[in-house]
């Protein structure tokens, strides 16, 4: 938790770009390409804040930059799927 | 039981077995878990070619809904209703019988047969003509707020230009997957079409463009057709007289699986397990203080939180 506090200004751009995610899926409901290319941009953003975040605190290994890549691909993956099927 | 009970542990639990990390955590299993979801979704794809009639949406879109609806958002934006019009209807559902069996989803055939086709060989000579398409919705409700959502579709629906309107509900196999298709088509005849003060026009081919300056408000509700059209390629259909005997209207086949609700289902199964395993994982590892390199548990927690809200935003159904 105090990790968390003392990061808060990490966290909050990374929650605004989230939120403005699901604002753009919500307002583009009838562009599934939009929609397909906004799913792609939020998670490159996310690894991108990984690389960034993790680069500050001098932890960034092989491992975490992975960790975030296969989060990142599972979401897309799940994103274009509803997509594709919808 | 026991070798259960470890084995549920080792890939939920953060212990010595997994280093400290539930192994769902681990990459290599996040990897493997992209796998199996691809995987899933090409057995969902080939899965009718294999002859396992699994697939299939089970709608229920009544035409009359259709244009119901949409007469009720002209209502409400101070438009006169549309007329339904059964000429109209057929046009729609010659356009929904070519694409099912042309196997194409566009406006536009792939042999170049455009939409205006359809009315002209009805009969119906129209003077502006538009076609709204939908596919996989669940109900005629949805299908209207999808069309409202996008400015194009919104423009065919809410035109001062058009008189009529006519709507097919149209049920086959698209390129392999039961579909429900829901034509609506626009449309003002050439004779009509001199009484509307015309204040622009464009040189397009399909749909001359005319701005009526003073669209008049009408508080009757829009009249019910007697007549629409619902055909389904299925084998044995089923009609039945409805009590105002001028409706036929195909009894719905048993309920059959959705790609989309079983994908949905899938898809927030997965999120939310890993969303718990998470939450597990930061409360036992901060408790005891473990150290390890990874990433950040918030960060991963609020991009599932967000991709949860994608999944649970996605709705089935496109339009055209």
């Amino acid at each position: 938790m105090n990790k968390l506090a003392r990061d808060i200004q990490h966290y909050i751009p990374l929650i605004g770009i989230f939120l403005a995610g699901i604002l753009g899926f919500l307002m583009f409901s009838f562009d599934r390409v939009f929609q397909a290319t906004l799913a792609v941009g939020l998670a490159v953003a996310y690894v991108f804040w990984g690389l960034v975040h993790h680069h500050i605190h001098k932890d960034l290994h092989i491992s975490v930059i992975l960790e975030y890549i296969v989060i990142a691909v599972l979401g897309v993956v799940i994103v274009f799927s509803l997509l594709f099927r919808a | 039981m026991y070798a259960a009970v470890e084995t549920l542990a080792h890939y939920f639990y953060p212990r010595y077995s997994n280093n400290h990390k539930a192994k769902l955590l681990h990459s290599s299993t996040l990897f493997f878990l992209i796998l199996v979801l691809v995987a899933y979704q090409f057995l969902l794809q080939f899965s009718p070619s294999w002859g396992l009639r699994i697939l299939g949406y089970a709608s229920s879109i009544p035409p009359e809904q259709v244009i119901s609806l949409t007469n009720q958002k002209r209502q409400s934006s101070g438009l006169q209703p549309l007329e339904f019009n059964t000429t109209l209807s057929q046009a729609a559902e010659a356009k929904g019988r070519d694409m099912l069996a042309k196997g194409y989803w566009a406006h536009v055939a792939p042999d170049g047969t455009e939409p205006w086709k359809f009315f002209v060989d009805v009969g119906y000579k129209y003077k502006y003509a538009g076609e709204n398409l939908a596919r996989d919705f669940s109900n005629p409700a949805s299908a209207v707020e999808a069309w409202m959502a996008s400015p194009s579709h919104r423009e065919n629906m809410l035109s001062p230009k058009y008189k009529d309107i006519g709507v097919a509900v149209v049920e086959g196999n698209l390129a392999g997957v039961d579909t429900t298709i829901v034509v609506q088509l626009f449309g003002t005849r050439q004779a009509e079409a001199s009484q509307v003060t015309v204040a622009k026009a464009s040189t397009e081919t399909e749909a001359q463009v005319a701005i009526s300056p003073t669209p008049q408000v009408t508080p009757t509700p829009s009249k019910l057709p007697e007549f629409f059209v619902q055909v389904s390629p299925q084998p044995t259909p089923v009609f039945e007289q409805t009590s105002s005997g001028g409706v036929a209207q195909e009894q719905k086949p048993s309920l059959l699986i959705s790609p989309f609700d079983t994908t949905r289902g899938v898809s927030l199964a997965t999120v939310i397990l890993l969303l718990l395993v998470f939450v597990v994982d930061a409360i036992v590892v901060s408790r005891r203080k473990i150290p390890r390199i990874g990433g950040r548990t918030f960060a991963h927690l609020a991009f599932l939180g967000m991709l949860l809200a994608l999944v649970l935003i996605a709705k089935a159904g496109k339009i055209l």
